[in-house]
């Protein structure tokens, strides 16, 4: 009635599209690439327009944006920093400066947020840098841990000039 | 010079005094922020295991992350600390309660997912077995009520040989 050929290609073709249809359906709902997002927005909620010479005790306004995709609710911990040149940062370890502040949000999977940061620094300082770290409260060990995601802003803390 | 030692030791206590009076709030102020923290952490850790329970934590965990607003709004506003901390406390205290509800929601839910997963893998396997049973069939019942007008005829070269010829002998 019909060549075993044809057969052989129908029988390809709808196996394929079954096994292609069944992992589309295992796959629903879980996230292949979890990843979390950490971004220093300028005064004007965009990327540009930082701040690059302060006045000590003047305060800057930044935003800080944060995008959950882990799959998971995510607690996540920014911590400010003031480092300067030397100071050694990478994905593995978090910088050894001083904490200026803590914003803390708990984030569902799938959403994002943008955090007003205002800061201000109390002494002159040359090639000063605005560390922002992400931390994630670990709910198994029930302690924060560093998670590798940071950014940073160059920045010459100046003194008040008197006219 | 006794006299003058027993104002000096009278000073020092005064001031000892003075300084532990001016310390105390501060001191309680940042355990009662930092209580609350550990224990927003508290609930969420149990969010957290809620959602791997597979319960649907999404609104749970918006208004702890208000309870949270709540207590770091504190640093802005520390003449309101008391009713901060009492709005975020029981914010923390509705969403440790609504938990258990959550996670049997979420099991309900896991158990409404897998069943119509393997619903739909069943189908789609039906579906394959389906298709190859019936496709050839329905093909050629249409291709025949397609051509079902047709004349057939029997056409043979020169020598009276017949090209092509797939007619079952």
């Amino acid at each position: 009635m019909i060549d075993d050929e044809v057969k052989a290609v129908i029988m390809a073709i709808v196996i394929v599209a079954g096994a292609l249809s069944i992992a589309q359906i295992a796959m629903s709902g879980k996230v292949s690439e979890p990843f979390s997002a950490l971004g220093l927005l300028g005064p004007n909620m965009k990327i540009g327009d930082y701040p690059k010479t302060v006045l000590v005790n003047q305060t800057i306004r930044l935003y800080l944006y944060i995008d959950n995709h882990e799959g998971r609710t995510m607690y996540y911990i920014i911590y400010a920093k003031l480092g300067d040149k030397l100071t050694e940062i990478s994905e593995n370890k978090s910088a050894d400066a001083p904490i200026l502040y803590a914003y803390e949000v708990i984030l569902p999977h799938g959403m994002n947020t943008t955090i007003p940061v205002s800061l201000r620094f109390s002494k002159p300082m040359t090639n000063a840098r605005l560390i922002f770290e992400m931390w994630i409260y670990d709910s198994e060990t029930h302690t924060p841990r560093y998670y590798g995601r940071w950014n940073q802003l160059w920045l010459n803390i100046t003194a008040t000039t008197i006219s | 010079m006794r006299q003058r030692i027993r104002l000096f030791t009278l000073s020092l206590a005064l001031i000892l005094v003075v300084l532990l009076l001016s310390l105390t709030p501060n001191v309680r102020c940042e355990t009662e922020e930092e209580k609350a923290i550990a224990l927003l952490r508290e609930v969420y850790s149990k969010l957290a295991e809620a959602e791997m329970a597979g319960a649907d934590i999404r609104d749970a965990s918006q208004q702890l992350n208000k309870a949270l607003t709540l207590i770091k709004s504190i640093d802005e506003n520390p003449q309101d600390k008391e009713k901060l901390l009492q709005e975020a406390l029981t914010i923390m205290r509705d969403v440790d309660s609504m938990i258990p509800t959550l996670i049997d929601e979420g099991r309900r839910a896991a158990f409404l997912r897998n069943i119509n997963t393997a619903l739909t893998i069943s189908s789609i396997a039906s579906l394959i077995v389906l298709s190859y049973i019936f496709t050839p069939r329905i093909f050629w019942s249409l291709w025949l009520k397609a051509r079902r007008n047709w004349l057939i005829k029997i056409v043979a070269d020169k020598g009276g040989r017949v090209k092509n010829d797939r007619r079952r002998s």
